[in-house]
């Protein structure tokens, strides 16, 4: 059987799954922000002004949009209803953050264009779709690769040998990338997002071309099992009926859904890791009740969402929680705030893989919920389940240094390292 | 319709907590307020994280 996963430590690509040289190549400060975040949330649960400047820090990243009104909303009513109110509040703040990088895509689009277009990858990454194909087909020959090259050595680092290459790996290869083509387009998605520096950019858009266009050629001249071909065969509803999609939309597409899908399950497995390795009890009710582990990962979301802001664009005058927000100004949904909102949790600052099932909004809601929340829920089923299974004893190694998570203040936030011993 | 009535008729969504209320409906997915759970389309979804109906539970 071919192998479907790369091997980082071999390939000493460190530098591509670190969340604090991430975030510090863009200019990112990487403070934990829940201490400033939750003193705000405490204050009122809108806030005129952007979230950055209530903070006292400078703009993060793309996040500032000079000379419109801004807005911060903390509690969970308040997010939830930008969520579910597409109408008011829409994706045109994309157009600043990824537009440049990747052109149009699902995260900037509204209304029926958003709808048509999402449509169409919309079957493969339904719940039932993930526990069957991904999980079937690429997740779990993945994950018992990936255990099986450490389960004999005592000891790991979990982030580099774990957590950053079982998503990277499974959705470059359902795509249809050949192995040794994953890291070079990680690599190229890096500089494109300009993480490599801005004369890597033009670099990063040429290699990424270059792999995706011979992918799609290839596709739509022979079809495989695989998601390039499975969008490629898409079909767009427009005015005048329907149109197959152009290799340009499809390219956009796959670009969106792997660099989507390699970074956010990466860091958040990393965090489910991190909570239970520092609640050892909890992991010991884990392992005696293997039906604890979606409601694992629902909490981890919770708890620690790896993206801690998202933003959305006032299109018309709305009302929440009783501020009146200004149309054409940018709002700041503080997820990490909204996600342990006191009149919806008790304690909520406390892991607790027991809680009650109640919906956060880690992978965002309404109709721009994160499209592959559930694939990224499975390949972390299974990865928690594996590491019950085949990590015997697993704790911190006393040796090394502790484990901390770092990232960007306001997005992309992770452990940097999980250095474990077991057995 | 008593309280308890209404607590037995709605239905979670055990992916994302999305509760289902059959007095609200899902006006944005077409369906009117009243519809029970029972009656929703084969195909409905979830409108918070489009998982298929048999990933409710009456809660």
């Amino acid at each position: 059987m071919n192998k479907v996963t790369v091997d980082l430590l071999r390939e000493h690509r460190r530098e591509l799954f670190s969340p604090e040289q991430e975030a510090r190549s863009i200019g990112m400060e990487t403070d934990d922000p829940y201490p400033r975040l939750l003193a705000l949330a405490a204050r009122a649960p809108v806030q005129a002004g952007a979230l950055h400047e209530l903070m006292g820090i400078p703009p993060q990243g793309r996040m500032d949009w000079p000379g419109h009104g801004a807005y911060s909303l903390f509690s969970f009513n308040a997010v939830n209803q930008a969520f579910m109110d597409s109408a008011s509040f829409t994706q045109r703040t994309y157009d600043k953050l990824l537009k440049d990088h990747f052109g149009d895509t699902l995260l900037n689009m509204d209304g029926d264009e958003h709808r048509r277009m999402r449509n169409i990858a919309k079957p493969h990454f339904k719940p039932s779709f993930a526990e069957s194909w991904w999980n079937d087909k690429w997740i779990v020959q993945a994950v018992d690769e990936l255990f099986g090259r450490i389960e004999k050595a005592g000891r790991a680092e979990l982030n580099m040998e774990i957590c950053a290459p079982l998503p990277v790996s499974v959705i470059s290869i359902a795509f249809g990338l050949p192995v040794e083509e994953v890291l070079p387009f990680r690599l190229a998605i890096h500089a494109i997002t300009g993480h490599a520096g801005p004369d890597k950019v033009a670099e990063g858009q040429a290699a990424f071309d270059r792999i995706l266009r011979t992918q799609i050629a290839l596709r739509r001249k022979e079809p495989r099992d695989d998601l390039i071909s499975r969008i490629a065969a898409g079909t767009l509803q427009t005015g005048e009926g329907e149109r197959p999609l152009s290799d340009d939309e499809v390219l956009r597409y796959c670009a969106l859904i792997v660099f989507a899908g390699g970074g956010t399950t990466w860091r958040q497995m990393g965090i489910t890791i991190f909570a239970l390795l520092n609640n050892p009890e909890q992991f010991e009710e884990l392992r005696s009740d293997r039906s604890l582990v979606r409601p694992t990962i629902h909490e981890s979301t919770r708890w620690y969402p790896t993206d801690p802001v998202f933003t959305r664009w006032v299109a018309k005058d709305t009302a929440v929680e009783g501020v009146e927000l200004k149309a054409d100004s940018a709002a700041y949904l503080c997820v990490a705030t909204a996600n342990r909102d006191p009149l919806v949790w008790e304690q909520p600052d406390v892991f607790d893989i027991r809680r009650p099932m109640q919906r956060h909004f880690a992978f965002g809601a309404g109709i721009h919920a994160c499209l592959g929340q559930h694939l990224s829920r499975q390949e972390m089923e299974v990865a928690l389940n594996a590491l019950l299974d085949r990590l015997p004893n697993l704790r911190w190694d006393p040796e090394a240094e502790p484990s901390r998570i770092s990232g960007g203040t306001l997005m992309g936030r992770g452990p940097e390292t999980l250095h474990v011993r077991f057995g | 319709m008593s309280g308890s009535t209404h607590e037995a008729a709605r239905c979670t969504c055990m992916n994302c907590g999305y509760v289902y209320r059959p007095e609200y409906g899902d006006p944005e997915g077409g369906i009117p307020p009243g519809t029970p759970f029972e009656a929703l389309p084969a195909d409905w979804c979830c409108p918070v994280c489009d998982s298929d109906k048999d990933h409710f539970e009456q809660k």
